[in-house]
């Protein structure tokens, strides 16, 4: 059976979002709790791949729907709903970032019992992580890091078109009708927030990563 | 890596990581084995979580707790937004209060120190203001007269009346 994250990328269900949405804008909470649902799959794991921390990827998705919900008043319904949607979680990720960085920064850091993000890291987490090294993987994640947090500063077409592509990795011609605009728009969005990432990991990196 | 590095005829690390950042991986890697091997390096370690088996990390029941707590969030009035009533009488954070006792005092001390004895009276006082404001009205004046002459003269000229020479 599919579930409803992987049915919410056809035309039906694009016109139910649509139509959800447009109850929601008036106050239904109930069509906003079927938009949670049909969202919440792709939102939670847009979060979990920038955070690399179950509870805080379930927080940050909490968050983005609430102020969703919030800001839904200023939702322009030309833009994707699952677009804007991503913008929102990008911006919660961001500011979580910037808060563990801060939390780490004031704290003693203790790699043995704690991830870099300052939370304990999880048995998933271990799981999922296959580099060996717990050096590269620390630096890793710093990258990681670093690049989420300068994709919170992209203009707001590059951000969206990143977050679709890298994180969500969907193909550009999804990304194009979703938007409206030519393959190659989308193309030249991508180029620009990647060259403007790749130049940020340059500046604290150099071109050769502290990989091993 | 055996090639070495820097190397023109390899990408290096930036050059991947754009790539892989853009989802175009470099064709070069097609072809160069130990490139390959250091893109895939570098994807794994900045991003552990891209890997198939980790696609779907919470299970329904996760889902439903999350739904169940937005709901939640959303009954309470967190995503409301703030009435003009509740914004004034919300709680302070201790750096706002400061700020406030700050600017009391500083109104205080202002208010105190009462009327000046010496000095210019007010209407004199607030005049170089109104001069600057005068001035740049007059010189905004001439500008714009400037464009209208300007504007007025090409408008003026005739452009077929100009001087043919002897060919």
């Amino acid at each position: 059976m599919a579930t409803a994250d992987e049915t919410a990328r056809t035309p039906e269900r694009a016109a139910e979002t649509a139509n959800l949405v447009r109850a929601a804008r008036a106050g239904d909470r109930e069509a906003f709790g079927r938009l949670v649902e049909l969202h919440q799959r792709a939102v939670t794991r847009l979060a979990y791949r920038i955070l690399g921390e179950r509870d805080d990827a379930d927080g940050a998705a909490q968050d983005a729907f609430v102020k969703a919900w919030r800001s839904l008043g200023r939702f322009r319904e030309e833009c994707p709903f699952d677009a804007w949607l991503s913008r929102i979680v990008v911006n919660q990720c961001r500011d979580r970032l910037k808060r563990a960085r801060r939390r780490v920064m004031e704290t003693p850091l203790d790699l043995d019992v704690a991830a870099p993000s300052g939370g304990v890291a999880n048995q998933l987490d271990e799981a999922v992580d296959f580099a060996a090294d717990p050096e590269a993987r620390f630096v890793g994640r710093e990258i990681g890091r670093k690049i989420a947090e300068q994709v919170g500063t992209l203009p707001d077409m590059q951000r969206d078109v990143f977050a679709l592509r890298y994180y969500e990795d969907r193909p550009l011609a999804e990304i194009a009708a979703l938007f409206r605009v030519s393959i190659g728009t989308v193309k030249i969005h991508l180029f620009r927030a990647t060259r403007r990432i790749r130049k940020a990991v340059e500046t604290l990196y150099g071109t050769r990563l502290p990989l091993p | 890596m055996e090639h070495g590095f820097p190397s023109p005829e390899h990408p290096n690390d930036a050059d991947l990581l754009e790539a892989l950042l853009r989802g175009e991986p470099d064709p070069h890697l097609l072809r160069c084995l130990l490139c390959a091997q250091r893109a895939d390096a570098i994807a794994r370690n900045i991003d552990p979580l891209r890997t198939e088996s980790a696609r779907e990390p919470f299970d329904a029941a996760f889902y439903r707790r999350q739904s169940a707590a937005i709901q939640a969030r959303l009954g309470v009035g967190e995503g409301a937004p703030r009435s003009l009533r509740a914004l004034f009488l919300a709680p302070r954070p201790r750096v706002a209060w400061a700020a406030a006792a700050v600017a009391a005092v500083l109104a205080v001390a202002v208010g105190l120190r009462g009327p000046r004895l010496v000095g210019p009276p007010a209407s004199q006082r607030a005049r170089p203001v109104a001069d600057l404001a005068d001035h740049a009205r007059r010189a905004q004046d001439r500008a714009d007269d400037r464009l209208l002459r300007e504007i007025d003269d090409m408008l003026d000229e005739d452009p077929y009346d100009v001087e043919l020479g002897d060919g």
